[in-house]
This record gives structure tokens, C-alpha cells and sequence, in this order.
């Protein structure tokens, strides 16, 4: 094809369609005139992803200053937080470098480097410490300015909780007609192995003339969160109560994950009737929330999160046996935006763990802020977060720290924060329970390693806690699914001699709706399939028929195939999780092994409708290609010019019991311009930065993976890609109803496994640069999987 | 583009936005159509870039260089596009609803060739480097503006991706 043949090709391409303004115009206007009337991203928002990753979180403080000093007379006023509607301001920037706050003596926070974007003009220099030393009191929790002494300068300081490398970076800008400044401090914490529990001063010291310095007695201070759309990655949690001293039944926690709501408080209710939901004296930046609950049901737990036209409130009560009658409650959100109560939904559950009578007292953990302590017995004095652990048994340990019977040290693996723990210590006999409940579904993986001390007002001897256990709310935990029994599992269980159940099978051919493929054939796990059919998916194509699925009954699925021509069987399995927790619901196996053809990249996929004799309960289903797992991922929106490619392959696709399991998975950096592999520093566990799961399919088996929450940095060398054996991950819960089996399966210094269907997955979690110096390009999880059979003999 | 114009829409003037987003909607539309080959996915990766382009106009210190800047919006709009729906592995189950992905998967008009499904093969920056070059008559430094790439680049990926496209038409390099 010579270039004037190409360039006609191509001309057909572009003008294979019409443009329509008349379609574009009112969506982009949309967003000039900011219609949304919320964070535009939200629907971005998604799946957290994990643990803490990328987050924002904006102080904002405002300074009384005279006004001539400042930039551009004309400049209008800077855009406040979160508004898309307008562009900024045109103005010119200085950057100013202060330096970096200093790293921690323990390694776990490094340096953060600060910098100042000053559009005003009235910021000679400045400086960072790690300390807020300079006037400001050191226990400052939000942002504080206070005037240097002898100096033209002003501090601005703000205590919070680390999260891993970030960085600074303060804005000054003019405020509107107002005679002032604002300083808005962003900082960008982006790595997010574990939230360091203890928090730091930081102070970053700006000269500025000194009408700026004698006006501080005027100082507005505010507090704000950046908008979701501008950054913020996690749900931001506020304390509706009062008082944070007061008793469980007075306490009110909200986890937003929309970031429009500014604060939240009681109020009083009378009103039996009261709507759901309303703005009161129709004031739309204001939502009241009205609920009806018993004295016993104590401490709601408030979710905001968003529906594709509005928004919801799910707000969450123990389930609390009383025989007292409920009352009217009332509980009013301030918003950043307007938003209609017409627009809003509102659930109320009862759905905490059960309690009796009157509400406890709880009691809040210094240094580990997202932990609660219950309790029940009236005998705890106080809680910390601790550094040593108290030896693990499973995933839960503990003991009396130096045989102290006062003390009583607790370790747990489990999600870092925002995942919030209530931790409950009983007394049910002359033998005392421990329960750790993870609070909400911001509970994700990796899990961590963390630990609180309690000091008691009494002695308890840690070898008198009996009963002990770990997870969710007791009845939140989800029936066994009945068409996916769980294998048969006994105390004398190992792996040689557990056999699960099978599922009930049934096979179907799959209609090729295009008459043009080889068959797609599908071993239905799980009861619910009643047929099936099946088309290539091309953007040239129509979908096929049975897309319309008038009754909610069928679903499906794509997946892409690496070669230019499919000209394979596919055999499909689809499996039902009896407990997916957040995984998803629905499993599908695709056993396509030997593709030929001439592989290239990625150049088309398959759709396969599954009909179902139900509606599904769960919206979500995993594609396993059964014989390697590849995972790519792409930077958006960085700088970096890294991909990543994860793959997965095992050494066999059949083993027997007395086989030990091997896999390989892989780690790769490609440059993204070249696509050759190239050079990196990845920063990840110490452990490595890969790691693995197993699950055994249409069963409740399932393990791993976990990560130590410490960091270091990895190098990769071009061509050289990290490579790791499979290996064995996780930990369990004394009262996992598997536990003898997971014991046994630990014990096994190598990788069997029972017969049966095995998912193994490979993870990988790591940044984008090095875990030190704040220069990363963010958090990069990945991960992929293999299908194995394990045979008896 | 009128000068004025960019300057009034980067102060704020929707109405001069709008005025860019008439002038420059067709032609960038034309673009994202030629290299994805999918009308839905040319119309989102276009209204995206324009989307990208208001919030970010403020930024644009150079007028003079808007049409290369709001190219390569475009073009990593339409990269992004690309790379989230080769991604996505987890395909929502919403009862009662056609699937999204191909509700959107509007056939091009005239249907498929030869050339349009050896076309379709390359990947993203191979069909873009050829349609900005051989559609819009684009130089080495235009592209490498349009792609945030160094001019080498340009170069040698520009006669991988006529290599490529000669291999998937079963022709002679």
C-alpha cells in the first residue's frame, strides 16, 4: 500500500461517521457551568484500593493581610477547593523551595520536601521543621498560624497522621476581595503501605511583610478536604458527636466517600414522622438525616457514597435487643455543595454486632486512631498502639507484655486504615472472650501487622482469654451459598485427606451466535446456568440477540484472546464464592490453552452470554485464563513513563495430593515509549513484592495474601525481571471453621494441596519508585491468575 | 485559532469555549475516529479532551501552542480510553441492561475491511503516528508535539508502525 492509498484508508476511517456538535456542546457545557452540583469524578471513584493510596488532604487557613502587597492588582480571585467550573486564576507562579522536613529517627517516615507556589508575591522565603517550634503550639491538630518572634514571618503549622512518602506543597494566593491571604497546604501522601500511628508537628515558617505578621490577631483558620475530583483517594471520616468523649450511645462515625460532606453533628429530633431526608429551611448545603432507633442501639456508623443520579446514606445500627421504645434521631451534614434531599436516598440497618442492655463505654487507642476498644467489663484503663506483637496464632495473638497481668497486649492482622476495629473483651463464664470486628468495607487487602496495649484497672490473665476471633460483624457474615457446599472439614483434616464435596455440574454448548468459531462449551458449577451463547466481540459487529435479557437473568462475560485468529475450543467453568467477601461472586475459568495463529497483541475478544434461571446476586465476575495469568498495568495520569507486566504461569495444569505445586511469577518494567524493558526502582514489603493466594473453587477455602508493612527499595534491571516462587501467605483465625486445615496446610514445608478445582493468585503491590524521598509515581497493584486440578492419586 | 478567543476562554468565558470546542470539535473528532475506528469511543475521547482542556486552559501559559497542546489531550484521551477497556477483566452483572461495553460499540458506518481490521491491529501509537502523519500531513516535530515524545521517537516508531501495518496486510514492508 503506497501513502496515497494509506492516506485514503484513513480518510474513509475519519469520516466514517458524522461529528454531531449538537451531542458535544451540552456535555461539555455541562461541565463549563458546573451543572453536576457535585465532585464530577466520583464515578471514578470505585473500588478503594486497598489501603490508603493517593490522598489530599488540603488545610486551609486564611490571613488577615493588607492587600496592596499582593500580586496582580486585576487577579480575581483563586478558585476555591474542589470547583472545575471556572479555570484558575491566570496568575504568575514563584515556586519557592523550603526544604524538607526531616525524616523520622525510625526510617518509617522519610523526608517530606515542601514547596510553596506563591502567586501573590508577598513570600520572601521560606523554611520547613519538624516541629512546630516556632510560636505554635506543638499540639496542634488542624492548620495554626502564629507570628515568629523578631521576625517578619509567619508560621503555619498542622499535626497529622503519616501515611508513607508524601509530599507538601503550599499555595498562596490572593483571597478574593477580601484584605487577606489563603494558604492552602497540600499534602500528597502516596504510598500507603501502613499508616505510621503516630502523628508528626510539621511547621513550614513564610516571610512575609510585616503588616501580614501584626494582622495575625485576625486570623481565620478553617479546615478543608480537597474534592475527590482534585485528587482525594480515600473516604474521609468524620465524628458527628459532640463530645468525643462521650459513651458509645452518643457517638456518631461518617464515612464519606463523596467528599461533599464538610462536617456533621446532632441534632434534636421530636418527630416521629420525620422524612428520611431533607434541607431543612430549604437549604441546600444542608442535609438533615432522620432515623428511628432504641436507647440500646448504640453508635450508628453513617456511610455516604454515591448512586449514578444522587446519593445515599446508609446509616448502619448494632442489632441491639431492648425493650425500650425507639426514639426520633437526627443527625445534620454540612455540604460543600448543593445537594436536593429529593436527590438522596437513605437506608437504615441494623446490622452491628448484637448487643444487650446498656450501651457500653469505649475507649479510643493513642496512636492507632482507628481502632476502638469496647468495653464491656468497665476494667480498661486505657489503650495504646504498641510496636512489639504479642505472638501470633493465626491471625490473631495475644499475652500479658513481661508476664504484667495489668497489661493485656493484642495483635491482629488486618487492613491498615481506614479500616476501622472494634475490639470487645468479654466475660461470658470464668473465662474471658476477646472479638475483633473490622468495622466497615474499606477493609482490604494487604493486611498488616497491628497492635494496641491495654492497661487494665484489674489484673487478667491473658491464658484465661479462651475464645478469641477475628473478622466482620458475626451477622453480616453471609449464609453458605446452597448450590456451593463447602468441603467437608473435620479436626483430623489435612491436606492429603480433605475432599470437597463436589458441586452439582452440568454442561452446556454454547450457541455460536457468529456461525463462525470453534465451540464454546461451559461446566456450570453452580446451578444457576440455563444456557449459553457466544459471538466475537469487534466493535464491527452487532452484539448478538440475546444482549436484550428482558428479565435480568443473564449476564456476560468478555475476555481477550492474545493471537489473531481464535481457532481454539474453550471450555468454560463458572463457579459461585459461598463467601466472596469484596471479591467477586461469580468465577469463570477459560481453559484455552495452545491458541495459534500467529499471536500478536491483543487484537480482539469473545463474549459469552450466560443465561441464568435467576437474577445474579452479585454484579461482578473474575476471568481466569486457565493456562498463565498476565496482568499489565498502565500509569494514567503520571509522569512515569513505566508499565508493568505481571505474569503468572504454573508448572503444570494437573497435580495429585502428593505433587507440591509449582508456579513462577514475574515481574516486569517496560519502558513505555520503547516497550523494551528498562531499569527501576520499585519500593515494596520487605518481604518481597509479590506474594500469593490459593482458593479452592465452589469452596470456602481460601488464604493469603499478606505483606509486613514495611518498605524497601527493589531494583530492576532491564531484561532481568523479579521473578518469585509460589509460596505459601496468610494467616487465620483460631475460630475459622478451617483452622485445623490451614494449621495442617502451613505445617506442610511444601505446596500441596487437596484434590479439587485451585485458584492460585499472584499479587503484586508496590510504588512506583522508591519507598524514600517522596518521588514516587504512586501505588501499583496487580494481580493474576491460574486454574490448577489437584487429582487423589 | 483566534487569539482572542483562547485568551477569553482561558480567563473563564464559557462562550468562547464553546466557540473552540465548534471550531476544533470536528477535526479532532475526525482524529480519534481514524486511529480507534470506533465511533462511541471518538465521541468520548473527544468530549474528554475538551473536558480536560477547560480545567487545564488556565495552565496554557503559550497560546500560540494550543492546537498541539489540545492534541495531545486528545490523543492521551484516546490512549486512556484504549488501555481501560483492554483492562477491564471485571464486567458488571446489571440485571435487566444490555452490556454497556457494546451498547457503546456503535458499528462504523460502511462496516469493516481488510485494511480496517489490519489497521486495528497495531497498537495505539502505531495508529496514531499514521494518522497524523498520512491523514493530516503532520512533520516529525508536529507528532512528536501531538505525542509528548522526542522526534526520534517519532521517527523510527513511525516506520515500525508502516512495517506493522505492511505485515498485517500481508504485504512487503
Amino acid at each position: 500500500m503506497n501513502d496515497d492509498e494509506l492516506r485514503q484508508q484513513l480518510e474513509r476511517r475519519s469520516q466514517a461517521a458524522s461529528f454531531r456538535a449538537e451531542e458535544l456542546l451540552p456535555e461539555v457545557r455541562r461541565w463549563t457551568e458546573g451543572g453536576f452540583g457535585k465532585p464530577a469524578r466520583f464515578a471514578r471513584w470505585a473500588p478503594l484500593a486497598g489501603l490508603a493510596a493517593a490522598a489530599v488532604i488540603v488545610l486551609l487557613v486564611i490571613i488577615a493581610i493588607p492587600r496592596s502587597p499582593v500580586g496582580p492588582a486585576s487577579s480575581p480571585s483563586s478558585s476555591p477547593p474542589g470547583d472545575t467550573s471556572t479555570p484558575a486564576a491566570i496568575v504568575q507562579l514563584a515556586t519557592i523551595d523550603c526544604g524538607e522536613i526531616p525524616a523520622q529517627p525510625n526510617g518509617n517516615i522519610p523526608a517530606v520536601p515542601v514547596t510553596v507556589a506563591d502567586t501573590t508575591g508577598v513570600v520572601g522565603s521560606c523554611a520547613s521543621s519538624e516541629t512546630a517550634s516556632e510560636g505554635v503550639p506543638s499540639s496542634v491538630a488542624g492548620p495554626s498560624v502564629a507570628a515568629v518572634d523578631g521576625q517578619d514571618a509567619v508560621a503555619v503549622a498542622w499535626t497529622m497522621q503519616q501515611c508513607g512518602p508524601e509530599n507538601v506543597s503550599i499555595r498562596v494566593d490572593p483571597d478574593g476581595d477580601a484584605e487577606k491571604l489563603t494558604i492552602v497546604v497540600d499534602r500528597l501522601a502516596a504510598g500507603g503501605y501502613a499508616c505510621i500511628d503516630t502523628s508528626v508537628a510539621m511547621s513550614v515558617v513564610l516571610q512575609v511583610p510585616s503588616a501580614a505578621v501584626a494582622d495575625l490577631a485576625g486570623t481565620q483558620i478553617a479546615l478543608d478536604v480537597l474534592a475527590p475530583d482534585q485528587g482525594a483517594t480515600r473516604p474521609n471520616q468524620l465524628d458527628c458527636s459532640n463530645d468525643p468523649d462521650a459513651p458509645i450511645a452518643f457517638r456518631i462515625q461518617l464515612l464519606d466517600e463523596t467528599g461533599f460532606v464538610a462536617s456533621c453533628e446532632p441534632v434534636a429530633a421530636s418527630e416521629v414522622n420525620a422524612p428520611p431526608v431533607a434541607n431543612p429551611n430549604g437549604d441546600l448545603r444542608v442535609l438533615d438525616v432522620n432515623w428511628m432507633a432504641t436507647p440500646c442501639e448504640a453508635g450508628p456508623t453513617f456511610y455516604v457514597g454515591e448512586l449514578s443520579h444522587g446519593y445515599f446514606v446508609h446509616v448502619g445500627l448494632p442489632k441491639a435487643p431492648c425493650s425500650q421504645p425507639p426514639v426520633a434521631h437526627r443527625t445534620r451534614l454540612h455540604l460543600k455543595s448543593d445537594v436536593a434531599a429529593s436527590d438522596v436516598l437513605v437506608q437504615v440497618d441494623r446490622d452491628g454486632p448484637t448487643t444487650s442492655g446498656q450501651a457500653p463505654k469505649t475507649v479510643a487507642c493513642v496512636g492507632a486512631s482507628n481502632v476502638t476498644i469496647v468495653d464491656v467489663l468497665g476494667v480498661i484503663q486505657s489503650c495504646a498502639a504498641s510496636e512489639d506483637p504479642a505472638p501470633l496464632n493465626g491471625d490473631l495473638g495475644f499475652d500479658n507484655p513481661d508476664g504484667d497481668q495489668n497489661s493485656l497486649r493484642i495483635s491482629w492482622m488486618g487492613a491498615p486504615p481506614p479500616c476501622d476495629y472494634e475490639v470487645h473483651l468479654t466475660q461470658p463464664s470464668d473465662e474471658y472472650e476477646l472479638d475483633i470486628y473490622e468495622m466497615d468495607s474499606s477493609c482490604r487487602l494487604p493486611r498488616v501487622l497491628q497492635t494496641v496495649t491495654l492497661e487494665l484497672t484489674g489484673p487478667i490473665d491473658a491464658d484465661q482469654i479462651t475464645t478469641s476471633s477475628l473478622g466482620g460483624y458475626p451477622n453480616l457474615t453471609p449464609p453458605p451459598s446452597p448450590t456451593a457446599p463447602s468441603a467437608a472439614l473435620s479436626p483430623s483434616t489435612s491436606p492429603e485427606t480433605l475432599q470437597a464435596t463436589p458441586a452439582p455440574a452440568r454442561g452446556f454448548e454454547c450457541d455460536d451466535w457468529n456461525g463462525n468459531m470453534p465451540p464454546v462449551r461451559l461446566v456450570d458449577h453452580t446451578g444457576l446456568a440455563t444456557g449459553c451463547s457466544a459471538a466475537l466481540d469487534t466493535p464491527y459487529r452487532s452484539p448478538p440477540p440475546s444482549f436484550a435479557n428482558p428479565d435480568g437473568n443473564s449476564f456476560y462475560v468478555t475476555f481477550s484472546f492474545g493471537c489473531a485468529n481464535d481457532d481454539k475450543t474453550t471450555d468454560l467453568d463458572l463457579w459461585a464464592r459461598p463467601d466472596p467477601a469484596s471479591r467477586p461472586k461469580f468465577v469463570l475459568t477459560a481453559d484455552r490453552r495452545e491458541t495459534t495463529g500467529g499471536c500478536l497483541i491483543d487484537v480482539g475478544s469473545r463474549v459469552v452470554v450466560l443465561e441464568l434461571s435467576q437474577p445474579v446476586e452479585q454484579p461482578q465476575v473474575q476471568v481466569v485464563d486457565v493456562e498463565d495469568g498476565l496482568s499489565n498495568y498502565y500509569q494514567p495520569d503520571s509522569t512515569s513513563h513505566l508499565d508493568f507486566n505481571l505474569e503468572f504461569k504454573a508448572g503444570q495444569d494437573t497435580y495429585t495430593t502428593s505433587q507440591p505445586i509449582d508456579a513462577l511469577s514475574t515481574l516486569q518494567v517496560i519502558n513505555h515509549e520503547s516497550g523494551s524493558p528498562t531499569n527501576a526502582t520499585l519500593g515494596g514489603s520487605g518481604s518481597g513484592l509479590m506474594a500469593f493466594g490459593v482458593e479452592q473453587l465452589g469452596t470456602d477455602l481460601q488464604m493469603g495474601p499478606v505483606w509486613p508493612a514495611d518498605c524497601r527499595d527493589y531494583s530492576v534491571a532491564a531484561g532481568e525481571p523479579l521473578t518469585q516462587s509460589l509460596t505459601k501467605s496468610g494467616g487465620f483465625s483460631g475460630d475459622d471453621p478451617n483452622a485445623d486445615f490451614w494449621r495442617g496446610w502451613f505445617a506442610d514445608p511444601e505446596f500441596h494441596l487437596p484434590p479439587g478445582t485451585w485458584l492460585l493468585t499472584a499479587y503484586a503491590n508496590f510504588l512506583d519508585g522508591s519507598c524514600f524521598g517522596g518521588t514516587h509515581n504512586g501505588e501499583i497493584q496487580l494481580n493474576t491468575s491460574v486454574v490448577v486440578e489437584v487429582t487423589a492419586r | 485559532m483566534d487569539r482572542e478567543l483562547l485568551v477569553r476562554a482561558r480567563a473563564g468565558d464559557r462562550e468562547a469555549f464553546e466557540q473552540i470546542v465548534l471550531a476544533k470539535g470536528e477535526p479532532l473528532f475526525r482524529t480519534a475516529l481514524a486511529i480507534m475506528g470506533n465511533e462511541a469511543d471518538a465521541r468520548d475521547a473527544t468530549q474528554e479532551a475538551f473536558i480536560s482542556a477547560w480545567k487545564g486552559l488556565a495552565f496554557l501559559k503559550d497560546l500560540d501552542r494550543f492546537d498541539a497542546w489540545m492534541g495531545r489531550i486528545l490523543i492521551n484521551s484516546s490512549r486512556q480510553m484504549l488501555r481501560s477497556r483492554r483492562r477491564v477483566r471485571e464486567v458488571p452483572l446489571e440485571a435487566g441492561t444490555d452490556s454497556p461495553a457494546l451498547a457503546t460499540d456503535t458499528p462504523v458506518a460502511g462496516g469493516t475491511t481488510d485494511f480496517d481490521a489490519a489497521f486495528d491491529r497495531l497498537n495505539f501509537d502505531q495508529r496514531a503516528m499514521l494518522v497524523l502523519h498520512h491523514l493530516h500531513g503532520y512533520g516529525v516535530d508536529e507528532m512528536a508535539a501531538w505525542l509528548g515524545i522526542p522526534a526520534g521517537t517519532v521517527k523510527w516508531q513511525l516506520s515500525r508502525a508502516r512495517r506493522a501495518l505492511a505485515a498485517q496486510l500481508d504485504e512487503p514492508a
